[in-house]
């Protein structure tokens, strides 16, 4: 059966499997993209440091 | 032990416009909101200045102030401009000032105030869930002038600077896309989320029971669209778990194993522990030795040793959190939340197994190992 696949069936698995690996590890997420950035660099910006204050609670 | 304060908040008003079901100041149990003058006095908030300017200065750590109520903007237009425009004077350049606010008194008057103070705004909206929850004394709901509050917020030329984000708490029944969807058509630039209030007494509204996990769940369904956005605004406590796992710091209390100093001062000038320890028994905010503002001494107030107990509470110290691979992400959750009638707040959080869940979604989504097992459905689900 695998010997029947055509290159395009493979080349789609490989993308495939590629996403579901760069999802796993977060790389499709910008949310995830914009933290570790953040984290890598220490860099938190004055707008994370200023919505963290701002949230601190209401009534709930 | 480090003894610095992170947040002070002022209760500017002990009344509010609306009468939110789930309020733990209103309809959690405590009455001390009744014995609360209306407003701050003058001679209160003149205490107030003068104590926390010596209070920013005393400390390493910024800090910073947040308008809290009730509802803070009844304080009306002229003593909210002489009170910012006094902490501006006093406080310690880096400080904060932030007030929470239901928006329904957000005129453009209070907008241009805060702007001239760089004083940062959040609004508390629940979206769709919003007029079930959050009506006025006349039982209407308040979401479309909220809704106009936010639009006039973000129309102002300094709104960019100062408009902080939304507010909300989770609706467990609700369907947390549609909560995502809305908060984001607002324009905010950032989202906030509150569990219910609860305890092992009381359980938190939707929860079957302590190992269930219904709020997981829904976090994780909100988790799926935060991710999957690719134009993100920010959602706080997400981003908190996140920097977490990968090994960074929260920001703010109730995750993570960090001391955020936060003490109350209400409008009339007593000093209180966080004011959500409410929920836990009528008068579990208050110190045991009262102290009012106006006795004018707050840093040596709060360097006193018998504040060791509630500096300590921030610290997990159940068995089972202890054991927890997840201690130092969950962090047990705010020490409200612990609380029973057998072992205080020597208890897991009452969400521990929503925490769980969300916490190993959130490290499958950053490719790290799970420490505790995703419940099957989700891990079907999520796989």
């Amino acid at each position: 059966m695998e010997a029947m696949k055509t290159e395009a069936t493979l080349e789609i698995e490989r993308d495939d499997a590629e996403r579901n690996e760069l999802r796993v590890a977060g790389f499709d997420s910008v949310a995830i993209q914009r933290l570790v950035g953040e984290i890598s660099t220490s860099e938190p910006t004055e707008f994370a440091r200023g919505y963290n204050r701002t949230h601190n609670r209401h009534n709930r | 032990m480090s003894r610095d304060i992170d947040t002070v908040l002022l209760k500017t008003a002990s009344r509010c416009n609306l009468n939110c079901s789930y309020c733990y100041v209103y309809n959690m149990g405590d009455e001390g909101w009744r014995s609360q003058p209306k407003r701050m006095s003058q001679t209160v908030t003149e205490a107030v200045l003068e104590q926390l300017g010596l209070l920013s200065y005393s400390q390493d750590r910024p800090l910073s102030v947040v308008m809290h109520g009730g509802e803070p903007l009844l304080f009306g237009i002229d003593p909210m401009s002489r009170l910012v425009s006094g902490l501006r004077g006093q406080l310690r350049p880096d400080a904060g000032i932030h007030i929470q606010t239901n928006g329904v008194l957000l005129t453009g008057d209070f907008i241009d105030l805060f702007a001239e103070h760089d004083v940062g705004i959040s609004i508390s909206f629940d979206g769709p869930s919003h007029n079930v929850n959050r009506l006025d004394r006349r039982g209407r709901g308040s979401h479309d002038r909220v809704l106009a509050a936010i639009e006039r917020l973000r129309e102002h030329p300094a709104g960019e600077r100062i408009f902080g984000g939304l507010l909300a708490v989770v609706d467990p029944f609700s369907e947390p896309a549609a909560m995502y969807r809305a908060m984001k058509a607002t324009g905010a630039p950032s989202f906030d989320f509150l569990y219910r209030d609860g305890n092992y007494v009381t359980l938190p509204f939707g929860k079957a029971s302590a190992a269930s996990s219904e709020y997981g769940a829904w976090m994780v369904a909100l988790a799926e669209e935060y991710l999957a956005d690719p134009e993100p605004p920010r959602i706080r406590i997400l981003d908190d778990l996140m920097r977490l796992i990968l090994g960074g710091q929260s920001q703010k209390e109730g995750v993570g194993v960090v001391e955020y100093g936060i003490v109350v001062i209400d409008t009339d000038g007593t000093v209180t522990k966080n004011d959500t320890l409410k929920v836990a028994y009528a008068g579990g905010d208050r110190f045991e030795r009262p102290y009012n503002i106006t006795e004018r001494a707050l840093p040596a107030f709060l360097a006193q040793e018998d504040l060791d107990g509630y500096y300590a509470l921030s610290e997990p110290t159940a068995a089972e959190c202890t054991a927890c691979p997840e201690r130092n992400v969950c962090g047990a959750g705010m020490p409200a939340h612990r609380w029973s009638e057998e072992s205080g707040y020597d208890n897991p959080t009452v969400f521990c197994s929503d925490q769980k869940m969300l916490i190993s979604y959130l490290r499958r989504r950053l490719g790290q190992p799970a420490q505790v097992p995703l419940p099957s459905a989700l891990d079907a689900a999520h796989a």
